[in-house]
């Protein structure tokens, strides 16, 4: 089912997309940390505690070696990080919480949030980023 | 981890303008209307960035509970708010031992349900989390004095890369408040240039012009410099925060 989607609407990585269709985020997350495997894949999640609210999230802990090692700093997302690959590394940095083209659009400092809302419909089919459930736009 | 709010480390090294820089950058534009330097925009971020520390700490006389700081432990049943969750307010449900020591340190995690939805948080973390900051003692027009120039340079960087912003030297104003400076605007610039025999200020170029008068004097000043700056027919032989234009073919 497609959602009627518009530059308000929450867009997040549905981590389900990726095992549905044989893609490892580990590989991805693996090459962020310049990490020599992706063997995470049988890892317990761990906790990542959010630098800014101190809230915990429980996830793989390649994500956290990312959070902790190369989020938040200028060099994690630049001008020449391809758009799709950039949006992907904010909802990663936003430890999947959900983000609009607007919020998107503020943190890559890239193109226009219209622009924005029409690569991300076009990432679900490399990236699985997809609207929130239910959320048309806030 | 992060710096105290008023340490120099906080602002020389930690400084990456939010998105919360931005809104309250853009709410100032819409108050003033009119071009503010880098410094001023600056200023508005480190007071900013001080309100919401000391709102913060305001929350704990508001009777919802203790304000949450990372560093503290908590008990099951125990109320607590959450001033950088927007301020929501639950009870402590469960606690149990961190699982990531190695990054961590030995910590709790507790698990409070805020606005319907179970969440976690770090409890008696040893390490100075950016919560855990003092901020009884700050005073955001000092502390803005002082770092303001210092994250001067980081702001400027980053709002040049904001197709919402411009800026002429050292004046700068979302793009959506300055007048419109069209065609016409732009021929009746060059005839009056032609006629004057001599540079001239965007401000006497004005007076012949017919620019949205509703919008303030500078803002229209810095519309018609940004235009003509633009435009092969003119030259500036000004400075760049005070242009003087001529017609390029008098040079």
């Amino acid at each position: 089912m497609h959602t009627i989607s518009n530059i308000q609407t929450p867009f997040h990585i549905d981590l389900n997309w990726w095992s549905e269709h044989g893609r490892n985020l580990g590989r991805f997350l693996a090459e962020i940390v310049g990490a020599e495997s992706d063997a995470r894949s049988s890892d317990a999640p761990v906790d990542f505690i959010h630098p800014r609210t101190g809230e915990v999230f429980q996830i793989d802990p390649l994500w956290v070696r990312v959070l902790i090692e190369r989020a938040y700093q200028p060099d994690y997302i630049t001008p020449s990080t391809p758009l799709t690959n950039a949006l992907l590394r904010a909802l990663l940095e936003n430890v999947n919480e959900p983000m609009t083209a607007v919020e998107l659009h503020r943190r890559l400092n890239r193109s226009n949030p219209q622009t924005l809302l029409r690569v991300l419909k076009a990432t679900r089919s490399e990236y699985g980023i997809v609207p929130v459930e239910g959320a048309a736009g806030r | 981890m992060s710096n105290r709010i008023d340490s120099a480390e906080y602002w020389i090294e930690d400084f990456e303008p939010t998105g919360d820089d931005l809104e309250a950058l853009y709410a100032h534009m819409l108050d003033a209307l009119q071009p503010v330097s880098i410094e001023t925009l600056a200023a508005t971020v480190v007071r900013r960035r001080v309100s919401a520390a000391l709102a913060a700490r305001a929350a704990t006389s508001k009777g919802d509970g203790a304000v949450y700081v990372p560093a503290n432990r908590y008990d099951v049943g125990q109320k607590i708010v959450f001033p950088a969750i927007g301020g929501l307010n639950g009870k402590v449900e469960a606690v149990r031992p961190g699982n990531n020591g190695a990054h961590y340190g030995p910590y709790d995690v507790i698990s409070v349900t805020l606005d319907g939805r179970q969440r976690s948080f770090a409890a008696g973390l040893s390490y100075p989390h950016e919560l855990a900051q003092a901020v009884g003692e700050l005073d955001g027009d000092v502390l803005a004095d002082r770092y303001a120039m210092v994250i001067a340079p980081r702001l400027r960087e980053r709002l040049s890369g904001d197709a919402e912003w411009v800026h002429s030297g050292d004046r700068w104003i979302l793009k959506s408040l300055l007048p419109e400076v069209n065609t016409g605007h732009r021929n009746l610039a060059e005839a009056i240039l032609m006629l004057s025999g001599e540079p001239l200020p965007a401000e006497k170029i004005l007076k012949d012009l017919d620019v949205d008068k509703s919008t303030p004097l500078a803002s229209r000043t810095l519309a018609v410099d940004l235009v003509l700056s633009g435009d092969k027919r003119f030259r500036n032989v000004g400075a760049i925060e005070a242009p003087l234009w001529t017609l390029a073919t008098l040079g």
